[in-house]
């Protein structure tokens, strides 16, 4: 008996998803808890576990298509077993990609996919190529050239228009839709353009590549393909970079209160299981003091500035494979220090394993990130877009300070805030770490 | 319509328009005597006689004398034998044939067919075997035609007669003995001096041509054809002034462009073409103009060697296919 394989529904917004690559073929044994397909949405990409054994059968929804959580878009059987007849249930919301019905769909398409050259690079078409182009506002240099002596004929042209090679996800097709902005004139080398590409695409102030060096590979030199998490993250720091002036305080505070309250509360809570961490304590300080710092907690865009009504704290977590999430917690600020231990870890927990939903993804106000661990006392993060702020937190390191004329040794430790200068002035800036600072070296006052 | 020979089809348009216009009369070297070195004024004679004249070997005479008959209201026919020779009377034709017009201020017309038979014909060497129609068509006040078969031998010549300005006819020398069809007086059309003609319809690629040149833009065709491209094959007859419009429209619906002639590439008539294509019609270019001419050296004699300097239409096959 055939096993259905669905759409996973990742989060309580998710509504359609698109297959980003099937990690199996069709024939293919597969075991449950191995990887069978990568999903995509809008906000990240998600491998898909099996959760049956068998053999995957058939595959009714092929790579780059869309369609709604809860459709079936493959069978897992027997071996030499048949597909049910009819298997997609629902229709696929992108209408003119029709399911990919046959099982031997997965051979690869090796038609003229968009091609990458190095910047700056003299692109050799013809005229009559040149005036296509144009006329269509394609970038010569995106074009596969099959003319005399690799030039880019006519035809190129005309079959990278009508080529269904470019991948792209359906936000990102349909932001560029809206936009104006041609698909084929995004260069990810072939890979499945994001909403990051095309937003990147539209800006061109932010848009450092025509000035940028070419990059060029040695012989020896590896080239990896990246990740479209690593894309998203280059995308979106670079967004960053050039979206936001910034500039990074950095205060040192007294953490022997917190340490003590840190004690104190997990001697209290560990009958119940839950853990108290350090950056719990200072999610909660952060998200309080957040209250009287409406102009942080905010977003800025037109010359408008948006105080956000809900204070959700994101906090940076770094995947074991490499890459980050930034899972936030809502409403920290009207949380229980238990409250945010326990969902911050659940967070962190499904963060690394990279099991997110799009819920806690979205939202986020501000952000923390710990790079304490391995034993830094100063960085400067970027901030996570379109926040204006974001707090680094550094090592706690026992260090000989004067305290009523008298040198004691202290665990003292680093704040690093980096903060969008086109709102947070210095004097605020420091006004918020100071704040903090008086708060997690006397922490009693949060029951003020 | 019957089945002529090139050289039938001019003696039949002098013919006719001898005994349309009286004014009209012929006058060369061997022309009375023998008909012709090849036999394109057989009978003339004859038939209208006094009007076909023979000259001393003087070709500054014999466009000289020209010129002077039509500045004084004839229609002359001056016969160059071999277009080589055109160099013994070049003031005659460059500086007064061309120019009388102009210096008298339009109160003068040269009425004058200069007939200049051209070309490799086998073994005529380097002295009598070039084709110079591109030193005419630098020339103002003169109009260069070269028609590629006997039809239009008919009915070009027929309008350079009728031209009141002075109008060089180069004729090839192996396209005289070629025979095709020709209509019937009553159903001829008229030339109208400047205007191509487009041959073969295509989609594919456009080559021009003239005269002679015009079996190798056929021969490429038919090549072309059974490998599916369709080459739309135009014949300019007229060199000067050149039917610019017909070859960039062509050019904007093939996007590529192959030019040939049978003399020499370097600074040959095609090279004009090319030239204004790419001046007025770059942009729908999809590939390089080929352009197909003789070697930049003297026409050899020995047999083997001319044949090497011949273009063949294989040549323009084997181009053609890499640009597509």
């Amino acid at each position: 008996m055939a096993i259905e394989v669905l759409m996973p529904k990742l989060g309580l917004t998710m509504e359609e998803g698109t297959i980003e690559e099937w990690k199996m073929k069709v024939g293919d044994t597969v075991k449950k808890g191995d990887i069978l397909f990568s999903v995509a949405t809008d906000k990240l990409t998600n491998d898909i576990e099996a959760e049956d054994d068998g053999v995957l059968i058939s595959i009714l929804v092929g790579e780059g298509e869309t369609v709604p959580c809860k459709t079936v878009i493959g069978y897992l059987g027997a071996a030499g077993e048949q597909a049910p007849a009819g298997g997609a249930a629902a229709a696929p919301v992108a209408a003119p990609a029709a399911p990919a019905a046959a099982p031997a769909a997965a051979a690869p398409v090796t038609a003229a996919a968009p091609v990458a050259r190095p910047v700056g690079e003299y692109v050799l078409a013809t005229p009559y190529a040149k005036k296509l182009a144009s006329d269509k506002g394609y970038d010569l240099a995106a074009i596969a050239a099959t003319g005399y002596n690799g030039v880019i004929v006519a035809r190129d042209v005309e079959a990278h228009v009508a080529g269904p090679h470019i991948k792209a996800s359906p936000v990102a097709a349909k932001m560029a839709a809206e936009l104006g902005v041609d698909l084929a004139s995004i260069g990810t080398d072939g890979q499945r353009i994001m909403k990051a590409d095309v937003q990147a695409a539209v800006a061109p102030a932010a848009a450092p590549a025509a000035a940028a060096a070419p990059v060029a590979a040695a012989d020896e030199d590896e080239v990896i393909k990246v990740t479209p998490m690593r894309r998203a993250i280059a995308k979106n720091m670079e967004n960053s970079w050039h979206t936001s002036p910034r500039v990074t305080f950095t205060r040192p505070f007294d953490a022997t209160g917190m340490k003590d309250l840190r004690k104190a509360l997990n001697k209290s809570l560990e009958p119940k299981g839950i853990k108290v961490s350090y950056n719990h304590i200072i999610m909660k300080v952060v998200s309080m003091v957040l209250r009287d710092y409406p102009d942080i907690n905010g977003s800025f865009a037109d010359n408008k500035l948006i105080h956000h009504k809900h204070i959700n704290m994101g906090l940076a977590v770094a995947q074991p494979s490499g890459g980050l999430v930034v899972p936030n917690v809502k409403d920290c600020d009207k949380k229980s220090l238990a409250e945010i231990a326990v969902e911050a870890d659940k967070l962190a927990k499904d963060g690394k394993a990279g099991k997110l939903g799009m819920d806690a993804m979205s939202g986020g106000t501000f952000t923390i990130t710990n790079l304490g661990n391995y034993g830094l006392t100063n960085f400067s993060p970027i901030i996570n877009q379109p926040e204006l702020a974001i707090l680094g937190v550094c090592d706690m390191v026992d260090t000989p300070v004067v305290r009523d004329g008298q040198i004691v040794i202290r665990p003292m430790m680093n704040l690093s805030l980096t903060a969008d200068h086109r709102v947070v002035d210095g004097v605020m800036a420091s006004k918020f770490l100071k704040r903090i600072a008086e708060l997690l070296e006397n922490p009693y006052m949060l029951l003020v | 319509m019957r089945k002529i020979s090139f050289s039938e089809a001019t003696r039949e348009a002098m013919a006719e328009e001898m005994e349309k216009y009286p004014e009209v009369f012929v006058m060369g070297e061997d022309l009375a005597r023998q008909g012709g070195i090849f036999g394109q004024f057989k009978g003339l004679p004859e038939q209208f006689p006094g009007r076909v004249m023979d000259t001393p070997i003087s070709e500054t005479f014999i466009i000289g004398g020209g010129v002077g008959a039509a500045l004084a209201g004839a229609r002359p026919v001056v016969d160059m034998h071999f277009a080589d020779f055109i160099g013994v009377c070049m003031d005659e034709v460059f500086n007064q044939m061309a120019k009388a017009r102009y210096m008298f201020g339009g109160q003068a017309k040269i009425p004058l067919v200069l007939r200049a038979p051209d070309g490799m014909a086998g073994g005529g060497a380097a002295q009598h075997s070039q084709s110079v129609e591109s030193w005419f068509i630098h020339i103002p006040g003169i109009k260069v035609v070269a028609p590629s078969n006997p039809y239009d031998a008919k009915m070009v010549l027929k309008a350079a007669i009728e031209c009141d300005d002075p109008v060089i006819y180069f004729e090839n020398k192996v396209l005289y003995k070629e025979s095709d069809m020709v209509p019937e007086k009553e159903d001829e059309v008229p030339y109208e001096i400047g205007k191509a003609r487009v041959e073969r319809e295509g989609s594919d690629i456009t080559i021009v041509s003239y005269s002679i040149g015009m079996k190798n833009a056929r021969g490429a065709a038919d090549l072309l054809e059974k490998d599916g491209i369709h080459a739309e094959v135009i014949d300019l007859i007229t060199l000067s002034p050149w039917d610019k419009e017909t070859v960039i429209n062509s050019v904007k619906k093939t996007h590529r462009l192959c030019l040939v002639a049978e003399s020499v590439k370097q600074g040959g008539a095609m090279a004009e073409v090319a030239a204004t294509v790419a001046e007025e019609a770059l942009e729908y270019l999809d590939a390089p103009i080929l352009r197909y001419g003789a070697p930049f050296t003297p026409i050899p004699f020995a047999p083997t060697l001319e044949k090497m300097y011949r273009i063949f239409p294989e040549d323009l096959y084997n181009g053609i296919k890499k640009v597509l």
